[in-house]
């Protein structure tokens, strides 16, 4: 009993850290907020849906198509929303992002709602439903395959922000734009880049999402909620410490349901987040 | 090489740079002194692109700098040393160096360059797997100078290296720059506090007050003449000895 709890707790922790990476991403290295990174994770979702039914596409096999599609998006995104806030002062920035994004969350679900209509949809592979016994544990056959592809898109994104110049210029403008501009690295083409990458890394947790659970127009906001959970669990804008953060939310939460039931499952995180904002602002993992 | 001509740059509704004139020839090294406040690193941060002059001309090989963004100017060719410790703290010393030849040109020869800050600077080999925000201060200003050879700049620009470092690192630090300058001809702007230290190091200096600059010659005049030492440095001069 206990070994599933933790199981369970474990799977949804690190599907939560593939719902927050872009979102942290995002604010590590522009100091934004975006609130639409929910929509986009849907968005994802529904492309993702679309590959399947339409083409037929595995919903595995369709991230890599998912990832090019929303990394497009997210270069337009950055474009018409991100870079005209530039306009303003560096302190005024923070603000106007969130509320900039929040216009663009009704902007955003209700161009789902008429694309895909307002119905909840889900995909239904071959494999939906199979459960595979690790030493007495029931494990989904979809959870197993969320967490492989979590553990490889965090690992190529590390080894994209250690190992190459692109992302070592990612990593300096998050530290001291002004230094890294200094050494002829372009501030506003890094940007973009992470930008790009934040929502392409929203669009693949939205597969994970439409595995595991549904999607439908308005369910944006509920994956914002984990991801800034997420987000004051691991310290804001940092990358590194998501991952661990989201095994923390996960298995507290489970550990929540666990005790109280499964209406109080949402509570448990809503209420670690005020209480971590108000105890260790600096985040659970910070040094 | 670098020409400034009749600058004015602004904070808001605050004149900080009153028409600022000067010039910097290939192979020289020049200072800007002055007390704090002057407008000499708001000087520098003009040339770098950070400021926008409202009137005046900013001038290097030829090429006017005003309407260029800060890693247009870098890729000209002018490299910057800033005054705080702006290490990336979470990234190595060898990340450090590495980003330094960022740029496609330095990019191509960055194994010899490292080479070179390497004997330069053995201290910075022997860490170089240590996060840069673990080093002291002196070493970290040691890794910002290698870092902005790293780029191979035509124009080394730099801002108050000295500050908050003890005067033996200080000696050590003021020693590499004439190494840089003597074994590659480097030019280099330097502003600084220690008025004695870099007017020993330059060929010429300007002298800056309250935005403008009020005085120019020869380093060595500056040095000997005591009139103006009492009346720029007076005090200066006396905590360096």
């Amino acid at each position: 009993m206990i070994a599933q709890i933790i199981m369970y707790g474990v799977i949804i922790g690190i599907f939560y850290a593939l719902v927050a990476v872009g979102l942290s991403l995002l604010f590590g290295v522009m100091k934004y907020m975006n609130i639409a990174h929910g929509s986009f994770v849907v968005i994802g979702g529904y492309i993702s849906f679309w590959l399947f039914n339409l083409l037929g596409i595995d919903p595995f096999l369709s991230i890599p198509f998912v990832l090019v599609i929303m990394f497009v998006i997210g270069l337009i995104v950055y474009g018409l929303v991100f870079s005209p806030l530039k306009r303003f002062a560096e302190g005024q920035r923070l603000g106007n992002s969130m509320l900039i994004t929040f216009g663009l969350i009704l902007v955003l679900d209700n161009l789902v709602a008429f694309l895909w209509t307002s119905d909840v949809k889900t995909i239904t592979a071959p494999y939906s439903g199979q459960v595979i016994q690790l030493l007495g544990i029931r494990v989904p056959f979809t959870s197993l395959g969320v967490i492989g592809v979590t553990f490889a898109i965090i690992g190529i994104l590390h080894l994209f922000l250690s190992r190459t110049y692109i992302g070592q210029s990612i990593k300096a403008t998050a530290q001291d734009w002004e230094a890294a501009s200094l050494l002829g690295i372009n501030i506003n083409r890094t940007y973009l880049i992470a930008c790009g990458i934040s929502v392409a890394l929203a669009g693949a947790a939205g597969t994970a999402v439409v595995l595991m659970y549904s999607i439908s127009p308005y369910s944006g906001l509920e994956w914002m909620l984990i991801s800034m959970i997420v987000l004051v669990f691991a310290g804001l804008g940092k990358i590194r410490e998501v991952f661990l953060a989201g095994l923390a939310l996960g298995l507290l939460e489970q550990l929540g349901v666990f005790l109280l039931g499964g209406h109080y499952r949402a509570v448990v995180g809503l209420v670690l987040f005020v209480l971590i904002l108000i105890l260790r602002p600096q985040g659970l993992f910070a040094k | 090489m670098l020409e400034i001509k009749d600058v004015d740059v602004y904070y808001g509704d605050l004149r900080a740079l009153t028409e600022v004139s000067l010039t910097v020839n290939k192979g020289e090294i020049v200072t800007l002194i002055g007390s704090n406040g002057a407008g000499k690193s708001t000087t520098l941060r003009t040339i770098c692109g950070f400021l926008r002059p409202a009137s005046g001309v900013v001038r290097f090989s030829g090429q006017s700098l005003v309407t260029h963004a800060v890693h247009r100017i870098a890729e000209m060719g002018i490299s910057m040393v800033t005054e705080e410790k702006r290490v990336f703290r979470d990234m190595t010393v060898f990340e450090n160096l590495r980003l330094g030849a960022f740029m496609g040109k330095a990019r191509k020869r960055k194994d010899e360059t490292l080479d070179w800050v390497y004997k330069m600077s053995p201290v910075l080999q022997e860490r170089s797997r240590q996060k840069a925000g673990t080093l002291s201060g002196g070493e970290q200003q040691m890794l910002l100078v290698g870092r902005a050879l790293m780029s191979q700049p035509e124009l080394l620009l730099l801002d108050e290296i000295s500050f908050g470092l003890s005067p033996l690192l200080v000696k050590n630090l003021f020693k590499t720059i004439k190494e840089i300058h003597m074994s590659t001809g480097m030019t280099i702007l330097l502003v600084e506090q220690n008025v004695h230290m870099a007017l020993e190091l330059a060929d010429r200096a300007y002298v800056m007050e309250s935005g403008a600059v009020v005085a120019e010659g020869q380093a060595a005049d500056f040095l000997s003449s005591k009139q103006i030492k009492d009346a720029y440095f007076g005090v200066t001069t006396e905590e360096c000895r």
